[in-house]
């Protein structure tokens, strides 16, 4: 009996050190996921800090130059960008700069007293969003009223 | 003596089974270093592209950033960041790269305007000029590289020469710009050791040449419209580079363009009648500018003088403007 167990003690070290690899291996693996998820979350944070940066600089949005003053969204370009953007072609064009987003402006007319919203953009699939609000003023340019407006961007959690 | 042989065969089995482990341990190993690698390649590459895209939003960028090494190529249309097997397309950005990157790369980026005077602001063009690449730049007498200049700026990797002896055989890649004139190119080509590439500017003309062999061989001409793309032919020396940016520039443009049509015929309704009638003058020339081949496009959008006139126009009467 004690000849049988000495025989397979090499076995039972192996199979031990195997296991003992196999936890190994799976252990890094898990901790190298981790990593990577943390690495992604890190870099849609920094994605949507450039997003709005471009958003707020598009020549096709950001007020003439007439009108002082930065963080200033033109009504009429805001209105103009948006008819053209229900094209799915320019939606196309756009993806490139906006990619998988909802980007919405909303603004409160002060003489209607009411909130109002203008769906500027919408590529961002299923249900799980995440949004990031930058603040504004909206210009009108025939009225030369400036509204406070918010510049909200929707991004799709993946 | 039986059950030392039968020791001996456990052993063996032992041996078998480590060593199994072991070969798989290090295949796990080497898939885990390649597609790290990969994704450092990749990572490195959309880091960059976002700094370089985020740049061109920002007015007025003036700074250095330290680059990977990278090569830049036009594939398909598509001005492209490549490192290896991987790629990062900057689709649409308007901006001029040097044709390849490395180290210390100034970033400048100037405004471009849709007509001249007064200013129809349309965005910003940005300028990546790796100190790796050298650039040459003829003086000539009516002193047109200055206007080079006051885009290029004077950082250490460009300089202004009298003649061909000054340029140095070491330097790769190097672009070489000359006004007018084609002389010195057969000397040039015998002093640059390596990647070379040359650009004769006429008063309608960019026509690049690129070193093959021990020769400048000719590899395309695009027409002369405005300092901001002459600027930016230099800095990307190769032609498909340039027409690459050039057409991108031209698309973003034109996507502008399109807004702003659509808001003057807009304010062209809306607007006090005083402003109306101006305002539609715009409206209708923007409309024609978007039907336009990109080429033609750039050149009207630079020098429309109906643009120009209507936004001083609206400017002086307290109308909307143009953009």
């Amino acid at each position: 009996m004690k000849g049988q167990l000495q025989a397979l003690e090499p076995i039972i070290i192996t199979i031990v050190l195997g296991i003992i690899m196999v936890i190994g291996v799976v252990f890094y693996i898990n901790i190298s996921g981790s990593q990577s998820q943390q690495d992604k979350q890190e870099q849609a944070q920094q994605d949507e800090l450039v997003l709005l940066a471009r958003t707020s600089r598009l020549p096709e949005l950001s007020c003439s130059e007439d009108v002082s003053g930065t963080n200033c969204i033109d009504l009429y370009k805001a209105n103009a960008l948006a008819k053209r953007l229900s094209d799915p072609k320019e939606r196309a064009y756009y993806f490139t700069l906006f990619g998988a987003s909802n980007i919405t402006i909303e603004y409160v007319d002060l003489v209607n007293n009411k909130a109002v919203f203008v769906p500027l953009y919408s590529a961002a699939g299923g249900n799980r969003t995440r949004a990031t609000r930058t603040y504004f003023t909206v210009y009108d340019p025939v009225e030369r009223t400036t509204n406070f407006a918010t510049l909200i961007i929707e991004r799709e959690i993946r | 003596m039986k059950a030392q042989v039968e020791a001996s065969f456990q052993w063996i089995y032992v041996i078998l089974a480590g060593g199994a482990m072991l070969v798989m341990f290090f295949f796990v190993l080497r898939s885990c270093t390649q597609t790290g690698g990969e994704q450092v390649s990749s990572s490195v590459l959309r880091s960059t592209g976002t700094v370089l895209s985020s740049s061109v939003w920002q007015e007025q960028t003036e700074r250095n950033v330290t680059m990977p090494e990278l090569s830049v190529i036009c594939t398909a249309g598509t001005l492209t960041l490549s490192q290896g097997d991987a790629a990062f397309g900057l689709d649409n950005a308007p901006m001029f790269l040097s044709p390849e990157l490395d180290g210390r790369t100034r970033l400048a980026s100037k405004d471009l305007y849709l007509a001249t005077t007064p200013t129809l602001r349309y965005g910003s063009v940005l300028y990546a000029i790796s100190q790796q690449t050298q650039y040459y730049i003829f003086k000539d007498p009516a002193l047109r590289h200055e206007k080079i200049a006051a885009v290029l700026g004077r950082s250490a990797n460009v300089r202004y020469i009298d003649n061909v002896n000054q340029i140095l055989a070491t330097e790769d890649p190097i672009v070489i710009v000359r006004f007018d004139s084609l002389s010195d190119q057969a000397a040039a080509a015998q002093r640059t050791s390596g990647k070379a590439y040359w650009l004769t500017i006429t008063a309608t003309e960019l026509q690049f040449y690129e070193k093959q062999a021990s020769a400048f061989v000719p590899t395309g001409k695009a027409p002369v419209v405005g300092d901001l793309f002459t600027a930016g032919a230099a800095v990307s020396g190769r032609f498909s580079l340039y027409r690459c940016s050039r057409a991108n520039i031209a698309g973003r443009m034109q996507k502008a363009t399109a807004v702003y049509a659509e808001r003057s015929t807009k304010l062209s309704s809306d607007s006090a009648d005083a402003c109306k009638p101006k305002q539609a003058a715009a409206a209708s020339e923007l409309v024609t500018m978007q039907a336009l081949d990109p080429d033609a496009y750039i050149a009207r959008a630079l020098s429309s003088t109906v643009l120009s006139d209507a936004q001083r126009y609206l400017y002086e009467n307290r109308c909307p403007v143009i953009a």
